[in-house]
């Protein structure tokens, strides 16, 4: 692909990238023969899954890609400067002040002992571009407002934990801009964040490229970057596997991995289509229990909830209501998605259903007899006919444990002698698509698709009627996502559960779910089937949502109205 | 699984990382501590093999002579060999040293383990007094618990137990408390399991298991403080030549005749660094693989 | 090193001290003595000690706070190496040691008696060993008990300085 772009009109010109750690070359190698070039007021986002070497492309930029790789690049320009041969004083005068970069996960790349002011005006101190001590303070509360941070006076003063996660990656990108640089590097500037807010900062960051900055984006999720990527490199293993405008790439998308990847957005997909490229496993050979009877909702309801209210009194004495007044019935083979930003109280409410809190109001009902209100002994019969997936399930696994072990544990009591039990598990593995081998494997040697694979599979061992799924696939890259996601849509139609989908993503849950729970401030403002909540949202704070949410470009967002 | 999916993680640099740390081998200075605490396990089970001389035969002709090669580390006041001494006394020692840790250690775990399990008023009571305790100086317990009931053998173990046992102990409860609230205990309830069974199958081995890395960093510190009791003189009687006891006795020629002070202290330190290390390898082992 | 002094017993680097440094070298007074000079040593032994531990602590807390993404952040804002060191790194560094310091009070008490014996200075130490060899529990619980009590003032020192140090602690 050729770019007839003069190329002093470059601002950033990078031509066969290398980077490699440590001394075997072969294996650590991270980057290999990458080349772009940006020009001011222009987009370039990479996108690729971790491991993908999009991060230390990045940190090469500004010279800060690790004391043990060794870079080589065939040219590397920045505004008229070769960057190939800076020392540690030369790169010091061009970060901050030409290149300004953005770390992933706010609350951790502020230091939590400083003041957020502190922070922002680190950069104008260390340029020497301010000559008093109000001049600072004026220019870090300017900078402050500029990233849209309400009383940024007060904000200035204060300690990063004292801010809540959006106003801590505006403060992380206000001390990006503090010297106007040229060129921003955003790296994954909004994973972390709620889709509300995430939307807000991907406007500003869109301002940003509008005062005529260049800019650099760094996502795996390729919706994200949909929306003001002017050209898009999609890498993986370190190489470049295309590159082109968005347009084109949006549209037309030359290379596979480029299909899977637009593939495995869900947001606006047809529901109940197939997210990855692996095919739906053949029947079960047998699982013990005939597929229930059809697919479709039978009206039995395997689960109520009454009116639940859950106080938590928090660190500064004050009791908070996080749950309040939430109802629900979920019906044998119906999956019901429970949508919220954090804090929301949707955690809760699950924690509520599995019974590892108890409602301080309400109470719950699993398959019309009484669950919440039992003793934790009577109750731990019954146990088996609801479980749970994670959305970390490294922690949820004891870290001595091997795979195999895991899931004969979860298998207490149903299957007695030792071959049956070895027999469960294989069946347990072979459903949720691992190979044996997997079962002398520890989870800290799986990886994280992997791991999530276990804890289906340790989910599904009791034969359980619900299957609470606490923001199950939000930690992993899209293209994992999207097979979870399908294995998760097998399960329900070969297995018959019933599933509590929680997740702060609109796109997954539409995906999955049968009828959507919106919920806000420990309430639930809407709830309906799930067409008719994205076809015609009634509350406000829905419609919010779903503008927020960032769609792929070249695909409407089905019968979505603004 | 794609092969994209292999290297999991937040980016290739923590695998690449992890590769490293797999591919390490064990370090130089933990081989020779596994030398030096063999010798003197060997010294301790038979030490007729290694001395060089009868550390209990008088000769006074050769009194307060310096090292030398015929005698290595030199005589004390009645001529009798350093070296052979220090060997002959190691088996005491490090008696004295594992009976402290293990006693120590056992008190600790179960005051631990107690207070960490129990709710409410019982593991309010156990750790302000672990706090308490642990605010004394170890010595000072010690000291206490030697004015009370005199020196011996016995008495030492149990001195140096006591004192060492407080921090031990409030380790153990905060080890029992994070493991309490992992992720897998939830889950394991979660499953329905009774809680006898996760107590026996989750939170005892995780709360434990680090203690093997302490048990070895233990030991070094017992002996240490083993032996400053017996440096006050507080310890076992001479003429054993236990180390503490040793290096009590060299206090009063220290000024005509250093090594009968050095080489005894130099004893506990090699053995008591040798074992800390070797306690360190442990724990950082234990803690990659879990 | 850090390893080599927080293992090293006081009493027995107290004695090499003293041989070195003063029967040797003559440098300092054997015994005794009411001259700041004669304090030198003792406190010399006392400390090497504890400069291990407190060493190891701040060692292992650096290195693992130099790897924080904030480090990082502080570096793509153009600061130097060793700026980040002294402006963000240590402070977080220094905590660990703060909290230390109560139970160094313990160490360096435990120490104290030893090294008085080794040096023949008359001080709590003194009273405290020569109550146990008579066995006399009354005193030795007095002394006990004002140890308890410096810890209990040094510990109230400790939170406050933590608190400077850690803004965050006021909160909660």
């Amino acid at each position: 692909m050729l770019h007839l772009v003069q190329p002093e009109a470059q601002l950033l010109t990078v031509d066969s990238l290398r980077v490699c750690f440590a001394r075997n070359v072969a294996e650590g190698t991270a980057v290999r023969g990458v080349s772009f070039s940006l020009a001011p007021g222009r987009c370039l986002a990479i996108v690729g899954e971790s491991g993908s070497g999009k991060s230390v492309t990045a940190r090469v930029l500004v010279g800060l890609a690790g004391h043990r790789a060794r870079v080589h690049a065939r040219r590397l320009n920045f505004a008229g400067t070769d960057l190939t041969g800076l020392d540690d004083r030369a790169w010091r005068r061009i970060r901050g002040k030409d290149i300004g970069f953005v770390l992933q996960d706010a609350l951790v790349s502020l230091d939590p002992l400083r003041p957020v002011g502190k922070e922002i005006g680190e950069g104008l101190r260390l340029h020497r571009a301010i000559a008093s001590r109000e001049e600072l303070e004026r220019q870090v509360i300017g900078l402050l407002k500029l990233v849209g941070v309400q009383d940024a006076e007060i904000k200035a003063l204060q300690l990063p934990h004292q801010l809540s996660g959006g106003q801590c990656q505006r403060a992380l990108i206000a001390a990006a801009l503090a010297l106007d640089p040229r060129l921003l590097i955003a790296d994954e500037p909004t994973t972390a964040l709620d889709v509300t807010v995430q939307a807000q900062v991907l406007g500003l960051l869109e301002e940003t490229k509008a005062r005529g900055k260049a800019l650099i984006l760094i996502s795996h999720d390729l919706a994200v970057v949909s929306r003001m990527a002017d050209e898009v490199l999609v890498m993986r293993q370190g190489e470049v596997i295309e590159r082109g405008s968005a347009d084109q790439i949006f549209r037309d998308p030359q290379h596979a991995y480029t299909r899977q990847l637009l593939d495995a957005v869900p947001s606006g997909r047809p529901r109940g289509s197939r997210l990855s490229s692996s095919p739906a496993p053949r029947l079960l050979r047998q699982h013990g229990r005939p597929p229930e009877q059809s697919a479709a909702r039978s009206s039995q309801i395997v689960l109520k909830a009454t009116d639940l209210v859950k106080r938590f009194r928090g660190p500064d004495g004050i009791l908070r209501t996080v749950v309040n007044g939430v109802s629900f019935e979920l019906r044998s083979g119906e999956t019901l998605g429970l949508v919220g930003e954090s804090g929301s109280g949707k955690s809760t409410t699950a924690r509520m259903v599995l019974a590892l809190d108890l409602p301080d109001q309400g109470a719950v009902l699993l398959q019309g007899k009484a669950w919440t209100t039992l003793t934790e002994r009577q109750r731990r019969a019954r146990r088996r006919s609801i479980s749970v997936i994670y959305q970390d399930p490294l922690s949820s696994f004891d870290p001595r444990w091997t795979v195999g072990r895991i899931l004969s544990d979860s298998l207490l009591g149903d299957a007695e002698t030792r071959p049956e039990r070895q027999e469960r598990v294989a069946e347990l593995l072979y459903l949720v698509g691992l190979s044996p081998a997997f079962l002398n494997r520890r989870p800290l040697e799986l990886s994280g698709g992997q791991r999530q694979r276990v804890a289906i599979a340790r989910a599904i061992a009791p034969r359980p009627k619900v299957i609470v799924c606490d923001e199950p696939v939000s930690a992993l890259d899209v293209s994992i996502q999207a097979q979870i996601l399908d294995l998760l849509g097998d399960l329900k139609a070969q297995l018959g559960v019933s599933y509590l989908f929680i997740s702060h993503d609109l796109g997954v849950v539409r995906h999955l779910s049968d009828r959507v729970m919106v919920m806000r401030d420990g309430r639930v403002v809407e709830s309906g089937d799930t067409e008719a909540i994205f076809a015609e949202p009634q509350h406000d704070y829905t419609r919010d949502l779903l503008a927020a949410v960032p769609t792929l470009r070249g695909r409407q967002p089905q019968a979505h109205r603004d | 699984m794609s092969s994209s999916e292999v290297l999991g993680g937040a980016g290739a640099f923590p695998h690449l990382l992890q590769t490293l740390a797999r591919v390490r081998t064990v370090p130089l200075r933990v081989y020779v501590a596994v030398t030096v605490v063999g010798f003197f396990l060997a010294a301790a089970i038979a030490p007729k093999w290694l001395e060089t001389h009868d550390p209990l035969a008088i000769d006074l002709t050769a009194s307060l002579q310096a090292p030398s090669i015929a005698h290595w580390l030199g005589t004390d006041q009645s001529g009798r060999d350093l070296y052979s001494r220090i060997v002959e006394g190691a088996g005491q020692s490090l008696s004295i040293g594992l009976g402290a840790t293990a006693l120590s250690l056992f008190l600790a775990l179960v005051l631990g383990v107690t207070a960490g399990l129990a709710d409410g008023a019982v593991d309010t009571v156990l750790s302000r007094l672990f706090d308490v305790l642990f605010a004394l100086p170890t010595l000072f317990l010690a000291l206490l618990f030697v004015a009370v009931f005199g020196t011996t053998v016995l008495t030492e173990i149990i001195a140096v137990g006591l004192g060492t046992a407080p921090g031990y102990a409030r380790m153990i409860r905060g080890q029992v408390l994070t493991v309490k609230s992992a992720g897998y205990v939830e889950a394991a309830k979660a499953l329905g399991h009774p809680y006898v069974r996760i107590v026996r199958r989750h939170i005892l081995p995780n709360a434990v298991s680090p203690l093997t890395a302490m048990m070895t960093l233990g030991v070094g510190q017992a002996i240490i403080w083993a032996s400053g009791l017996a440096f006050l003189g507080l310890g076992v009687a001479p003429p054993a030549p236990e180390w503490g006891a040793l290096l009590n006795a060299g206090r009063n020629y220290v000024i005509y005749a250093w090594w009968l002070e050095i080489m005894p202290g130099l004893a506990v330190v090699v053995f008591a660094l040798s074992v800390t290390v070797l306690g360190r390898y442990l724990g950082d082992r234990l803690e990659g693989k879990s | 090193m850090q390893v080599l002094f927080a293992t090293l017993p006081p009493y027995w680097l107290a004695t090499i001290l003293l041989v070195v440094f003063a029967i040797e070298l003559r440098i300092f007074p054997v015994a005794g003595g009411d001259s700041p000079i004669a304090l030198v040593l003792p406190t010399l032994a006392l400390a090497l000690e504890l400069s291990g531990f407190f060493g190891q602590v701040v060692i292992s807390e650096f290195s693992c706070v130099l790897e924080q993404p904030f480090v990082t952040s502080a570096r793509m804002r153009g600061m130097s190496d060793l700026g980040v060191r002294f402006r963000h790194v240590l402070r977080h560094a220094a905590l660990p040691g703060i909290t230390l310091s109560g139970w160094a009070l313990g160490k360096l008490l435990s120490g104290a008696v030893l090294v008085e014996a080794v040096f023949a200075r008359q001080g709590l130490g003194g009273v405290l060993v020569t109550a146990t060899s008579t066995r006399d529990v009354p005193v030795v619980s007095g002394v006990i008990l004002v140890s308890a009590g410096l810890f209990v003032l040094t510990s109230t020192v400790v939170d406050l300085a933590y608190g400077i140090v850690d803004p965050r602690i006021k909160l909660t």
